[in-house]
């Protein structure tokens, strides 16, 4: 029995001694900044690029569907967290699984995009992108895969186009009852905040600000992700998922000023989608005119996005196959993790599948088109 | 089989526990707002302040100010943006011509 007893205590001390040597050299890794992580790896080539929007396609030998799948970023993070890292990544799922995939990288704004509006990306950007899509794919039509912000454009790009070629429709974390967001945007919302002293120089709300914003959201996060790094220092999975997340947490964008203040207004002071209307573009556009099929990716423990500001949009499409999909994650948790490797992503992609049409023509319609709205489980 | 959580690691989640709330429901208080706001105004009347100030100093010695820079950095942007509706213009003609 004492015998037992110190073996089991020598393979502690000697898996203890191992996991000290990994942390020492994690940790040396980390502080002279040596562990660089590369994100964004999977093969891709620039197709086409406007203004500084650049369109990305990737690499896939076994295309099994004709329609492309677009997937819009937000504007105020980096598109590379839709690719975090090998296994971890969205867009090496979807290639995988036999998707054309494309990815709208609206870059880095300076001076030149202050002045672009709401319109400048929801009419012209996205509309010169998915005519690209369907002319460099050959597609008939494509699947627009917008994530938070970018939900909301693809949403509004829709809406006011539709007539455009989009077959299908995929919000991930996408707000669109702002009245319901946490504190950040209810400050915005307040009419004792003059927004004009937000705009920098440059005429962009700057990227240190809108990184601000977020971590006032959760005012400990920053404590509990050193905790968790200090706790798993010797875990080189841990610390390859850590050190990309806080690379793409760490490298927000400016938000372009126009756009902004149109939001601002538009979005959380009015309320226009929640409302179901809203002006853009000099006319009135209505939620109501999506008629494509929808899927609606709500995240349970999104603290950024929560549930009471994703979930109407099944609600105010017109679309007949409106899906809401309610997942056990946060906000980022949607799109990395084991958890959106393993529930996620093939939930949304099953969906997609079953909604696209294959490379020889046939359309796959293992799902039936239903007139009810209805929640996968 | 996963390693218990050490020592230093409960305790740091019962503070954290303890204190997070309260400071996730300060943050959405009426307070709170009005402290950002005049933070933000202060912010931006430091900022204007130093340029000001910086901007007599450096036009003294005939040096370019930030402001002379974001002048600057308006017209090239203004500029870029005509060059590229007069692209746009002359692609569209291109295609009317072509169809």
């Amino acid at each position: 029995m004492s015998e037992f007893g110190l073996s089991d205590t020598i393979k502690v001390l000697v898996a203890e001694s191992s996991r000290n040597i990994d942390r020492a050299k994690n940790g040396f890794k980390y502080l002279i900044g040596a562990e660089k992580i590369d994100v964004g790896i999977t093969p891709k080539e620039t197709v086409w690029s406007y203004d500084k929007v650049q369109l990305f396609r990737y690499r896939n030998q076994k295309v099994l569907y004709s329609t492309p799948i677009v997937l819009v970023m937000s504007l105020i993070s980096r598109s590379y967290v839709l690719d975090l890292r090998p296994n971890k990544s969205l867009v090496e799922y979807l290639t995988k699984r036999g998707f054309d995939v494309f990815l709208v990288d609206w870059g880095v704004p300076d001076g030149f995009e202050a002045g672009n509006s709401l319109e400048t990306y929801t009419h012209e950007y996205l509309g010169r992108i998915v005519e690209n899509v369907i002319r460099i794919s050959g597609a008939e039509s494509a699947t627009l895969y917008g994530y938070c912000l970018g939900g909301d454009l693809a949403l509004l790009y829709a809406a006011s186009h539709p007539e455009a070629p989009i077959r299908n429709l995929v919000t991930m974390a996408t707000p669109v009852n702002f009245f319901g967001m946490g504190p950040t945007v209810a400050l915005l919302r307040d009419d004792r905040f003059d927004l004009q002293k937000l705009i920098g120089w440059d005429g962009n709300v700057s990227a240190a600000d809108i990184a601000n914003s977020f971590k006032l959201l959760k005012p400990t996060g920053d404590l509990i992700g050193r905790a968790n790094l200090i706790e798993n220092l010797w875990d080189d999975e841990f610390m390859d998922g850590y050190l990309a997340m806080s690379r793409w947490t760490g490298e927000h964008v400016p938000f372009p000023g126009k756009a902004f203040l149109q939001i601002v207004d538009l979005l959380i002071r009015r309320n226009c989608l929640a409302v179901g209307k809203c002006e853009l573009g000099g006319e009135v556009v209505s939620l109501s005119s999506i008629k494509c099929s929808l899927l609606n990716v709500i995240a349970e423990k999104d603290h950024i996005v929560p549930i009471e500001c994703a979930s109407p949009v099944t609600t105010l499409v017109g679309s007949k196959d409106a899906v809401e999909l309610r997942l056990p994650a946060g906000h980022a948790g949607l799109i990395v993790g084991r958890q959106a490797a393993d529930v996620t992503m093939p939930k949304i992609a099953d969906w997609i599948e079953a909604r696209s049409a294959l490379m020889d023509g046939d359309i796959v319609s293992r799902v039936g088109r239903t007139d009810e709205r209805t929640e996968l489980v | 089989m996963s390693s218990p959580k050490p020592l230093w690691r409960n305790i740091f989640d019962l503070v954290e526990k303890g204190i997070a709330p309260k400071l996730e429901s300060m943050v959405g208080t009426s307070e709170f707002a009005e402290l950002i706001s005049a933070l933000t105004k202060l912010r931006y009347e430091a900022n204007k302040r130093f340029e000001e100030t910086t901007q007599n100093l450096l036009h003294m010695w005939n040096f370019p100010a930030v402001t002379d820079l974001k002048r600057l950095s308006d017209q090239v942007s203004n500029l870029e943006r005509r060059i590229r509706d007069l692209s746009r213009l002359i692609e569209d003609m291109k295609e009317s011509q072509a169809g």
